[in-house]
Protein backbone atom coordinates (compact mmCIF):
# COMPACT_ATOMS: atom_id res chain seq x y z
CA UNK A 1 0.00 0.00 0.00
CA UNK A 2 1.48 3.63 -0.80
CA UNK A 3 1.50 5.15 2.36
CA UNK A 4 2.08 8.73 0.72
CA UNK A 5 0.36 12.20 0.57
CA UNK A 6 -3.38 11.74 2.03
CA UNK A 7 -5.56 12.52 -1.17
CA UNK A 8 -8.28 12.94 1.92
CA UNK A 9 -8.07 14.08 5.17
CA UNK A 10 -10.49 14.78 8.01
CA UNK A 11 -9.42 17.07 10.93
CA UNK A 12 -11.28 16.95 14.26
CA UNK A 13 -15.13 16.80 12.29
CA UNK A 14 -18.38 16.60 14.19
CA UNK A 15 -21.88 16.37 12.95
CA UNK A 16 -24.94 17.24 14.44
CA UNK A 17 -28.53 17.33 12.57
CA UNK A 18 -30.41 20.33 13.49
CA UNK A 19 -31.64 20.19 17.44
CA UNK A 20 -30.26 16.23 17.51
CA UNK A 21 -27.36 15.05 20.12
CA UNK A 22 -23.86 15.19 18.32
CA UNK A 23 -23.71 11.98 16.16
CA UNK A 24 -20.08 12.38 15.34
CA UNK A 25 -17.63 14.08 17.30
CA UNK A 26 -13.91 14.68 16.95
CA UNK A 27 -13.37 12.49 14.05
CA UNK A 28 -9.72 12.49 12.06
CA UNK A 29 -8.32 10.38 9.71
CA UNK A 30 -6.58 10.66 6.38
CA UNK A 31 -6.49 7.84 3.22
CA UNK A 32 -3.48 8.02 0.13
CA UNK A 33 -4.22 6.91 -3.23
CA UNK A 34 -4.28 3.69 -3.43
CA UNK A 35 -5.57 3.18 -0.07
CA UNK A 36 -8.59 0.42 1.34
CA UNK A 37 -10.26 2.03 4.41
CA UNK A 38 -13.13 -0.13 5.40
CA UNK A 39 -15.38 1.62 8.65
CA UNK A 40 -16.86 -1.08 10.50
CA UNK A 41 -19.06 -0.59 13.74
CA UNK A 42 -22.83 -0.74 14.92
CA UNK A 43 -25.33 0.37 13.91
CA UNK A 44 -26.53 3.72 14.27
CA UNK A 45 -22.93 5.08 14.59
CA UNK A 46 -22.81 7.31 11.69
CA UNK A 47 -20.42 5.46 9.18
CA UNK A 48 -23.74 6.70 6.59
CA UNK A 49 -23.16 10.13 7.41
CA UNK A 50 -19.43 10.09 7.07
CA UNK A 51 -19.78 9.25 3.77
CA UNK A 52 -21.98 11.90 2.99
CA UNK A 53 -19.66 14.58 4.18
CA UNK A 54 -16.66 13.35 2.58
CA UNK A 55 -18.82 13.62 -0.57
CA UNK A 56 -20.73 16.79 0.72
CA UNK A 57 -23.92 15.88 0.50
CA UNK A 58 -24.31 17.11 3.95
CA UNK A 59 -21.37 19.66 5.73
CA UNK A 60 -19.67 18.87 8.98
CA UNK A 61 -20.60 20.75 12.19
CA UNK A 62 -16.91 21.26 12.86
CA UNK A 63 -13.48 20.47 11.82
CA UNK A 64 -12.43 20.32 8.07
CA UNK A 65 -12.25 18.05 4.73
CA UNK A 66 -8.99 18.50 2.57
CA UNK A 67 -9.10 16.88 -0.84
CA UNK A 68 -5.52 16.55 -2.47
CA UNK A 69 -4.45 19.74 0.14
CA UNK A 70 -7.16 22.08 -0.09
CA UNK A 71 -10.31 22.36 2.05
CA UNK A 72 -13.42 20.76 0.53
CA UNK A 73 -15.43 23.43 1.64
CA UNK A 74 -12.99 26.45 -0.66
CA UNK A 75 -13.98 24.19 -3.62
CA UNK A 76 -17.26 23.79 -5.40
CA UNK A 77 -19.40 20.91 -4.01
CA UNK A 78 -20.40 20.31 -7.63
CA UNK A 79 -16.58 19.48 -8.21
CA UNK A 80 -15.76 17.46 -5.13
CA UNK A 81 -18.97 15.30 -5.47
CA UNK A 82 -17.27 14.33 -8.98
CA UNK A 83 -13.65 13.53 -7.66
CA UNK A 84 -14.73 11.86 -4.34
CA UNK A 85 -17.81 9.32 -5.85
CA UNK A 86 -20.14 8.38 -3.36
CA UNK A 87 -22.24 4.97 -4.17
CA UNK A 88 -25.65 3.87 -1.74
CA UNK A 89 -25.95 1.16 -0.28
CA UNK A 90 -28.89 0.37 -2.85
CA UNK A 91 -27.65 1.76 -5.94
CA UNK A 92 -30.13 3.59 -7.73
CA UNK A 93 -30.47 3.28 -11.61
CA UNK A 94 -33.31 4.64 -13.75
CA UNK A 95 -35.75 2.82 -15.78
CA UNK A 96 -33.46 3.40 -18.76
CA UNK A 97 -30.82 1.53 -20.75
CA UNK A 98 -27.44 1.48 -19.43
CA UNK A 99 -25.72 3.55 -21.23
CA UNK A 100 -28.39 6.66 -20.40
CA UNK A 101 -27.60 5.68 -16.72
CA UNK A 102 -23.68 5.87 -17.18
CA UNK A 103 -24.11 9.33 -19.08
CA UNK A 104 -26.93 10.57 -16.80
CA UNK A 105 -24.52 12.86 -15.46
CA UNK A 106 -23.37 14.41 -18.16
CA UNK A 107 -24.92 16.59 -21.35
CA UNK A 108 -25.53 15.43 -24.81
CA UNK A 109 -23.11 17.61 -26.64
CA UNK A 110 -20.54 16.32 -23.81
CA UNK A 111 -20.64 12.71 -25.06
CA UNK A 112 -18.20 11.51 -27.38
CA UNK A 113 -15.67 8.82 -28.57
CA UNK A 114 -13.22 9.25 -25.20
CA UNK A 115 -16.30 8.86 -23.44
CA UNK A 116 -17.46 6.28 -25.03
CA UNK A 117 -13.86 4.34 -24.69
CA UNK A 118 -13.87 5.52 -21.17
CA UNK A 119 -17.47 3.60 -20.74
CA UNK A 120 -16.15 0.27 -22.41
CA UNK A 121 -12.73 0.20 -20.71
CA UNK A 122 -14.43 0.55 -17.11
CA UNK A 123 -17.16 -1.94 -17.62
CA UNK A 124 -14.53 -4.23 -18.46
CA UNK A 125 -12.83 -3.80 -15.45
CA UNK A 126 -15.71 -4.08 -13.07
CA UNK A 127 -16.38 -7.85 -15.13
CA UNK A 128 -18.83 -6.41 -17.89
CA UNK A 129 -19.08 -6.89 -21.63
CA UNK A 130 -19.95 -4.02 -23.66
CA UNK A 131 -23.21 -5.45 -24.24
CA UNK A 132 -24.66 -4.27 -21.25
CA UNK A 133 -25.04 -0.55 -22.72
CA UNK A 134 -28.18 -1.70 -24.55
CA UNK A 135 -29.58 -3.31 -22.22
CA UNK A 136 -32.59 -2.08 -19.75
CA UNK A 137 -31.51 -1.32 -16.03
CA UNK A 138 -34.74 -3.49 -15.34
CA UNK A 139 -32.66 -6.93 -16.43
CA UNK A 140 -30.07 -6.14 -14.16
CA UNK A 141 -29.47 -7.68 -10.97
CA UNK A 142 -28.33 -5.81 -7.79
CA UNK A 143 -24.95 -6.72 -7.97
CA UNK A 144 -24.97 -6.17 -11.63
CA UNK A 145 -26.41 -2.81 -10.70
CA UNK A 146 -23.61 -1.77 -8.28
CA UNK A 147 -20.84 -2.38 -10.51
CA UNK A 148 -22.76 0.00 -13.45
CA UNK A 149 -23.15 2.41 -10.34
CA UNK A 150 -19.46 2.40 -9.85
CA UNK A 151 -18.64 2.68 -13.65
CA UNK A 152 -20.69 5.58 -13.40
CA UNK A 153 -19.47 7.18 -10.40
CA UNK A 154 -15.38 6.12 -12.54
CA UNK A 155 -17.25 8.51 -15.44
CA UNK A 156 -16.62 11.67 -13.78
CA UNK A 157 -12.97 10.69 -13.34
CA UNK A 158 -13.31 10.35 -9.31
CA UNK A 159 -10.16 9.32 -7.76
CA UNK A 160 -11.77 8.17 -4.42
CA UNK A 161 -15.09 5.70 -4.08
CA UNK A 162 -17.20 5.97 -0.85
CA UNK A 163 -19.27 3.02 -0.48
CA UNK A 164 -21.46 2.45 2.10
CA UNK A 165 -22.30 -1.39 2.70
CA UNK A 166 -21.45 -2.55 -1.11
CA UNK A 167 -22.49 -6.00 -0.59
CA UNK A 168 -25.64 -5.68 1.98
CA UNK A 169 -27.73 -7.11 -1.05
CA UNK A 170 -25.14 -9.63 -2.81
CA UNK A 171 -25.16 -12.95 -2.68
CA UNK A 172 -21.04 -14.94 -2.13
CA UNK A 173 -20.80 -15.18 -5.97
CA UNK A 174 -21.43 -11.37 -6.40
CA UNK A 175 -19.26 -10.78 -3.42
CA UNK A 176 -16.70 -12.25 -4.87
CA UNK A 177 -16.89 -10.60 -8.48
CA UNK A 178 -17.01 -7.07 -6.94
CA UNK A 179 -14.18 -7.55 -4.57
CA UNK A 180 -12.17 -8.58 -6.96
CA UNK A 181 -13.53 -5.46 -9.38
CA UNK A 182 -12.58 -3.31 -6.33
CA UNK A 183 -9.34 -4.48 -6.09
CA UNK A 184 -8.50 -3.93 -9.79
CA UNK A 185 -9.61 -0.56 -9.49
CA UNK A 186 -7.68 0.55 -6.74
CA UNK A 187 -4.29 -1.48 -8.53
CA UNK A 188 -5.14 -0.09 -12.30
CA UNK A 189 -7.43 3.39 -11.75
CA UNK A 190 -5.33 4.18 -8.96
CA UNK A 191 -8.46 4.80 -7.07
CA UNK A 192 -8.81 5.13 -3.17
CA UNK A 193 -11.38 3.65 -1.46
CA UNK A 194 -13.27 3.96 1.97
CA UNK A 195 -15.75 1.16 2.59
CA UNK A 196 -18.79 0.83 5.61
CA UNK A 197 -19.44 -2.80 5.91
CA UNK A 198 -21.32 -4.72 8.69
CA UNK A 199 -19.54 -7.85 7.33
CA UNK A 200 -16.39 -8.96 8.31
CA UNK A 201 -15.83 -11.61 5.77
CA UNK A 202 -16.23 -8.99 3.46
CA UNK A 203 -13.85 -6.74 4.82
CA UNK A 204 -11.37 -9.71 5.45
CA UNK A 205 -11.58 -10.42 1.46
CA UNK A 206 -11.31 -6.88 0.68
CA UNK A 207 -8.07 -6.29 2.63
CA UNK A 208 -7.01 -3.12 4.11
CA UNK A 209 -7.05 -1.03 6.99
CA UNK A 210 -9.61 -1.54 9.44
CA UNK A 211 -11.59 1.85 11.19
CA UNK A 212 -13.62 1.03 14.26
CA UNK A 213 -16.42 3.81 14.58
CA UNK A 214 -17.86 3.65 17.79
CA UNK A 215 -19.85 6.69 19.83
CA UNK A 216 -19.08 9.06 17.88
CA UNK A 217 -15.41 8.67 17.78
CA UNK A 218 -13.10 6.85 15.00
CA UNK A 219 -10.23 4.53 16.11
CA UNK A 220 -7.62 1.96 13.79
CA UNK A 221 -8.12 -0.95 14.85
CA UNK A 222 -5.83 -4.24 13.37
CA UNK A 223 -8.72 -7.08 13.44
CA UNK A 224 -12.22 -5.91 12.65
CA UNK A 225 -13.29 -9.42 14.63
CA UNK A 226 -12.56 -7.45 17.67
CA UNK A 227 -14.25 -4.23 16.54
CA UNK A 228 -17.27 -5.83 15.59
CA UNK A 229 -17.29 -7.75 19.24
CA UNK A 230 -16.33 -4.59 21.09
CA UNK A 231 -18.97 -3.03 19.02
CA UNK A 232 -22.05 -5.89 19.57
CA UNK A 233 -21.39 -5.17 23.36
CA UNK B 1 -85.16 37.83 -23.96
CA UNK B 2 -87.52 37.19 -21.43
CA UNK B 3 -86.26 38.58 -18.45
CA UNK B 4 -84.77 36.10 -15.38
CA UNK B 5 -87.40 34.83 -12.95
CA UNK B 6 -87.13 36.09 -9.90
CA UNK B 7 -86.76 33.34 -6.93
CA UNK B 8 -87.78 35.13 -3.75
CA UNK B 9 -86.75 34.08 -0.11
CA UNK B 10 -89.78 31.26 0.73
CA UNK B 11 -89.40 29.43 -2.76
CA UNK B 12 -85.93 29.57 -2.05
CA UNK B 13 -85.89 27.48 1.08
CA UNK B 14 -86.91 24.45 -1.04
CA UNK B 15 -83.64 24.03 -1.94
CA UNK B 16 -82.81 22.71 2.06
CA UNK B 17 -84.14 19.41 0.14
CA UNK B 18 -80.74 19.10 -1.47
CA UNK B 19 -79.23 19.38 2.15
CA UNK B 20 -81.48 16.78 3.48
CA UNK B 21 -80.74 14.22 0.08
CA UNK B 22 -77.24 14.99 2.02
CA UNK B 23 -77.37 13.86 4.91
CA UNK B 24 -79.62 10.96 4.26
CA UNK B 25 -76.80 9.30 2.14
CA UNK B 26 -74.76 10.31 5.22
CA UNK B 27 -76.64 8.89 7.83
CA UNK B 28 -77.61 5.36 5.34
CA UNK B 29 -74.11 4.92 4.89
CA UNK B 30 -72.86 5.98 8.61
CA UNK B 31 -70.53 8.53 6.68
CA UNK B 32 -70.59 11.02 10.19
CA UNK B 33 -70.80 14.21 7.76
CA UNK B 34 -73.87 15.53 9.00
CA UNK B 35 -72.43 17.96 10.86
CA UNK B 36 -69.55 19.54 8.76
CA UNK B 37 -72.68 18.94 6.16
CA UNK B 38 -75.38 21.26 7.97
CA UNK B 39 -72.27 23.86 8.95
CA UNK B 40 -70.96 23.77 5.81
CA UNK B 41 -74.83 24.29 3.80
CA UNK B 42 -75.15 27.32 6.51
CA UNK B 43 -71.75 28.86 5.77
CA UNK B 44 -72.47 28.63 2.16
CA UNK B 45 -75.40 30.69 2.20
CA UNK B 46 -74.24 33.05 5.19
CA UNK B 47 -71.55 34.04 3.45
CA UNK B 48 -73.18 33.77 -0.47
CA UNK B 49 -75.96 36.38 0.87
CA UNK B 50 -73.42 38.54 2.67
CA UNK B 51 -71.45 38.82 -0.67
CA UNK B 52 -74.37 39.28 -2.59
CA UNK B 53 -75.36 42.87 -0.60
CA UNK B 54 -71.37 43.32 -0.20
CA UNK B 55 -71.39 43.40 -3.74
CA UNK B 56 -74.29 45.10 -4.89
CA UNK B 57 -73.14 47.81 -2.41
CA UNK B 58 -69.70 47.65 -4.21
CA UNK B 59 -71.27 47.40 -7.49
CA UNK B 60 -73.18 51.26 -6.71
CA UNK B 61 -69.80 52.31 -5.00
CA UNK B 62 -67.91 51.99 -8.27
CA UNK B 63 -64.74 52.92 -5.88
CA UNK B 64 -61.18 51.73 -7.03
CA UNK B 65 -59.38 51.42 -3.64
CA UNK B 66 -62.39 49.18 -2.07
CA UNK B 67 -62.35 47.01 -5.20
CA UNK B 68 -58.63 46.62 -4.77
CA UNK B 69 -58.74 45.96 -0.99
CA UNK B 70 -61.47 43.40 -2.14
CA UNK B 71 -58.89 41.54 -4.32
CA UNK B 72 -56.04 41.78 -2.05
CA UNK B 73 -58.54 40.30 1.05
CA UNK B 74 -58.88 37.59 -1.46
CA UNK B 75 -55.32 36.87 -2.12
CA UNK B 76 -54.80 36.74 1.57
CA UNK B 77 -57.20 34.59 1.88
CA UNK B 78 -56.19 32.17 -1.13
CA UNK B 79 -52.89 32.13 0.51
CA UNK B 80 -54.12 31.11 4.31
CA UNK B 81 -55.91 28.50 2.68
CA UNK B 82 -53.53 26.95 0.71
CA UNK B 83 -51.10 26.57 3.42
CA UNK B 84 -53.71 24.92 6.24
CA UNK B 85 -54.17 22.53 3.01
CA UNK B 86 -50.42 21.42 3.20
CA UNK B 87 -49.95 18.92 5.45
CA UNK B 88 -46.56 20.07 6.31
CA UNK B 89 -45.87 23.61 5.01
CA UNK B 90 -42.03 24.35 5.28
CA UNK B 91 -41.46 27.72 7.29
CA UNK B 92 -41.88 30.84 4.39
CA UNK B 93 -44.69 28.87 2.79
CA UNK B 94 -47.30 31.25 3.15
CA UNK B 95 -44.95 33.87 1.78
CA UNK B 96 -44.33 31.59 -1.52
CA UNK B 97 -48.38 31.21 -1.54
CA UNK B 98 -48.44 34.95 -1.63
CA UNK B 99 -46.52 35.75 -4.19
CA UNK B 100 -47.69 32.37 -6.53
CA UNK B 101 -51.16 33.39 -6.29
CA UNK B 102 -50.47 37.61 -6.76
CA UNK B 103 -48.66 36.82 -9.52
CA UNK B 104 -50.82 34.91 -11.68
CA UNK B 105 -53.61 36.83 -10.66
CA UNK B 106 -51.85 40.17 -12.07
CA UNK B 107 -50.77 38.40 -15.09
CA UNK B 108 -54.21 36.85 -15.69
CA UNK B 109 -56.48 40.22 -15.10
CA UNK B 110 -54.20 42.37 -16.68
CA UNK B 111 -54.84 40.26 -19.86
CA UNK B 112 -58.61 40.37 -19.51
CA UNK B 113 -59.07 43.74 -18.46
CA UNK B 114 -56.13 45.12 -20.67
CA UNK B 115 -56.72 43.71 -23.72
CA UNK B 116 -59.77 41.93 -24.21
CA UNK B 117 -62.27 42.76 -21.96
CA UNK B 118 -61.34 46.76 -22.03
CA UNK B 119 -64.19 47.65 -19.25
CA UNK B 120 -64.46 51.50 -18.42
CA UNK B 121 -63.30 52.09 -16.01
CA UNK B 122 -60.61 49.16 -15.54
CA UNK B 123 -61.81 48.75 -11.95
CA UNK B 124 -65.19 48.25 -13.00
CA UNK B 125 -66.18 45.59 -10.19
CA UNK B 126 -69.36 43.95 -12.15
CA UNK B 127 -66.05 42.47 -14.31
CA UNK B 128 -63.10 42.80 -12.04
CA UNK B 129 -64.73 40.95 -8.61
CA UNK B 130 -66.34 37.84 -10.28
CA UNK B 131 -63.01 37.36 -12.38
CA UNK B 132 -60.51 37.68 -9.27
CA UNK B 133 -62.65 35.41 -7.60
CA UNK B 134 -62.49 32.77 -10.31
CA UNK B 135 -58.60 33.32 -11.15
CA UNK B 136 -57.63 33.64 -7.50
CA UNK B 137 -59.34 31.00 -6.25
CA UNK B 138 -58.11 28.16 -9.20
CA UNK B 139 -54.47 29.63 -8.92
CA UNK B 140 -54.59 28.62 -5.08
CA UNK B 141 -56.01 24.92 -6.21
CA UNK B 142 -52.91 24.56 -8.37
CA UNK B 143 -50.41 25.59 -6.41
CA UNK B 144 -51.66 23.71 -3.69
CA UNK B 145 -52.04 20.76 -5.77
CA UNK B 146 -48.34 21.37 -6.74
CA UNK B 147 -47.15 21.97 -3.28
CA UNK B 148 -48.42 18.95 -1.90
CA UNK B 149 -47.20 16.84 -4.52
CA UNK B 150 -43.61 18.37 -4.96
CA UNK B 151 -43.52 17.69 -1.21
CA UNK B 152 -44.11 14.01 -1.20
CA UNK B 153 -42.35 13.81 -4.67
CA UNK B 154 -38.92 14.47 -3.03
CA UNK B 155 -39.20 12.35 -0.24
CA UNK B 156 -39.93 9.60 -2.61
CA UNK B 157 -37.39 10.34 -4.95
CA UNK B 158 -34.62 10.94 -2.02
CA UNK B 159 -32.50 7.92 -3.75
CA UNK B 160 -32.84 9.24 -7.25
CA UNK B 161 -32.20 12.93 -5.89
CA UNK B 162 -29.20 11.85 -3.57
CA UNK B 163 -27.73 9.45 -6.82
CA UNK B 164 -28.00 13.10 -8.93
CA UNK B 165 -26.31 15.25 -6.74
CA UNK B 166 -23.87 12.94 -5.74
CA UNK B 167 -22.62 12.95 -9.37
CA UNK B 168 -22.04 15.90 -9.07
CA UNK B 169 -25.68 17.25 -10.77
CA UNK B 170 -26.95 20.71 -8.98
CA UNK B 171 -30.30 20.99 -6.92
CA UNK B 172 -32.38 22.07 -10.33
CA UNK B 173 -31.12 19.06 -12.29
CA UNK B 174 -31.80 16.60 -8.84
CA UNK B 175 -35.15 17.94 -8.19
CA UNK B 176 -36.39 17.96 -12.20
CA UNK B 177 -38.58 15.25 -11.79
CA UNK B 178 -39.97 15.80 -8.80
CA UNK B 179 -40.78 19.46 -10.24
CA UNK B 180 -42.42 17.76 -13.60
CA UNK B 181 -44.41 15.65 -11.52
CA UNK B 182 -45.91 18.35 -9.41
CA UNK B 183 -46.37 20.93 -12.21
CA UNK B 184 -48.01 17.71 -14.03
CA UNK B 185 -50.95 17.46 -11.30
CA UNK B 186 -51.06 20.97 -10.77
CA UNK B 187 -51.89 21.53 -14.57
CA UNK B 188 -54.03 17.80 -15.70
CA UNK B 189 -57.38 18.93 -14.32
CA UNK B 190 -57.39 22.43 -16.13
CA UNK B 191 -56.19 20.90 -19.49
CA UNK B 192 -58.99 17.87 -18.78
CA UNK B 193 -61.15 20.49 -17.80
CA UNK B 194 -60.90 22.34 -21.00
CA UNK B 195 -60.81 19.34 -23.40
CA UNK B 196 -64.60 18.28 -21.69
CA UNK B 197 -65.48 22.10 -21.76
CA UNK B 198 -69.04 22.32 -23.27
CA UNK B 199 -69.83 18.72 -23.96
CA UNK B 200 -69.33 17.19 -19.85
CA UNK B 201 -69.27 20.45 -18.09
CA UNK B 202 -71.35 23.25 -19.08
CA UNK B 203 -69.29 25.37 -16.69
CA UNK B 204 -70.88 27.36 -13.84
CA UNK B 205 -70.44 30.92 -14.60
CA UNK B 206 -72.08 30.71 -18.38
CA UNK B 207 -74.74 28.57 -17.22
CA UNK B 208 -75.24 31.62 -14.49
CA UNK B 209 -75.32 34.44 -17.20
CA UNK B 210 -77.28 32.13 -19.70
CA UNK B 211 -80.23 31.88 -16.57
CA UNK B 212 -79.48 35.36 -15.95
CA UNK B 213 -80.80 36.64 -19.38
CA UNK B 214 -77.41 36.94 -21.51
CA UNK B 215 -76.80 36.30 -25.26
CA UNK B 216 -75.56 32.32 -24.92
CA UNK B 217 -72.90 33.31 -27.46
CA UNK B 218 -71.72 36.48 -25.43
CA UNK B 219 -71.80 33.64 -22.35
CA UNK B 220 -69.44 31.62 -24.48
CA UNK B 221 -67.32 34.07 -24.96
CA UNK B 222 -66.84 34.99 -21.53
CA UNK B 223 -66.50 31.24 -20.48
CA UNK B 224 -63.43 30.94 -22.58
CA UNK B 225 -61.75 33.99 -21.58
CA UNK B 226 -62.23 32.29 -18.18
CA UNK B 227 -61.07 29.22 -19.13
CA UNK B 228 -58.31 30.16 -21.10
CA UNK B 229 -57.12 32.91 -18.32
CA UNK B 230 -57.38 30.12 -15.21
CA UNK B 231 -55.41 27.43 -16.81
CA UNK B 232 -52.36 30.37 -17.59
CA UNK B 233 -53.17 31.24 -13.80
CA UNK B 234 -52.82 27.49 -12.47
CA UNK B 235 -49.93 27.11 -14.65
CA UNK B 236 -48.06 30.58 -13.27
CA UNK B 237 -48.90 30.30 -9.85
CA UNK B 238 -48.06 26.65 -9.29
CA UNK B 239 -44.81 27.14 -11.10
CA UNK B 240 -43.37 29.75 -9.33
CA UNK B 241 -44.85 28.39 -5.67
CA UNK B 242 -43.12 24.78 -6.83
CA UNK B 243 -39.48 26.93 -8.11
CA UNK B 244 -39.92 29.18 -4.59
CA UNK B 245 -40.12 25.74 -2.38
CA UNK B 246 -37.71 23.92 -4.49
CA UNK B 247 -34.77 27.01 -3.11
CA UNK B 248 -36.15 26.17 0.16
CA UNK B 249 -35.91 22.58 -0.24
CA UNK B 250 -31.90 22.83 -0.90
CA UNK B 251 -29.44 25.46 -0.09
CA UNK B 252 -26.08 26.92 -1.94
CA UNK B 253 -24.06 24.47 -1.97
CA UNK B 254 -26.69 21.92 -3.47
CA UNK B 255 -27.41 19.96 -0.05
CA UNK B 256 -30.94 18.59 0.29
CA UNK B 257 -32.16 20.20 3.60
CA UNK B 258 -32.86 16.70 5.19
CA UNK B 259 -34.26 18.45 8.35
CA UNK B 260 -37.46 19.62 6.69
CA UNK B 261 -37.74 15.98 5.74
CA UNK B 262 -37.09 14.43 9.12
CA UNK B 263 -39.72 17.17 10.28
CA UNK B 264 -42.26 15.78 8.31
CA UNK B 265 -41.73 11.82 9.14
CA UNK B 266 -41.52 13.21 12.51
CA UNK B 267 -44.49 14.70 12.34
CA UNK B 268 -46.05 11.83 10.73
CA UNK B 269 -48.14 9.86 13.59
Amino acid sequence: MNQEYPILKLTNVSFRYDNQPELLSNISFSTAKHQISIIVGPSGTGKSTLLKLCNRLIDCSEGDIHYNGLSIYQQSPLQIRKKIGYLPQIPYLTDDKVRDNILISFQQKDISDNNSRDIIRLLREVGLSEEYLERSSLELSVGEKQRIAIVRTLMNNSKILLLDEPNSALDEDNSVILIRCLKRLVLQEGVSLIVVTHNLDFARKLGGRFLLLKGGSLVEVNDPSESFMEGKQ
Amino acid sequence: MNPTIPVDWFQLTYAAIFIAILLGISLLESLKLEKPVLVGAFRACVQLIFVGYLIQYIFDLKNWFLVLIIILVMVFAASQTLIKRLKNPVRGTYIYALIAVSAASILSLTVISGLIIRQEPWYDPRYLIPLSGMIIANGMNGATLAGERYGSEISLRLPEIEMLLSLGQTAREASKRARQQALNTALLPSINNMMVMGIVHLPGMMTGQIIAGENPVTAVKYQIIVILAIAAAVSVSSWIFINLLDKRYFNKHHQLRYELLLNKRAQKP
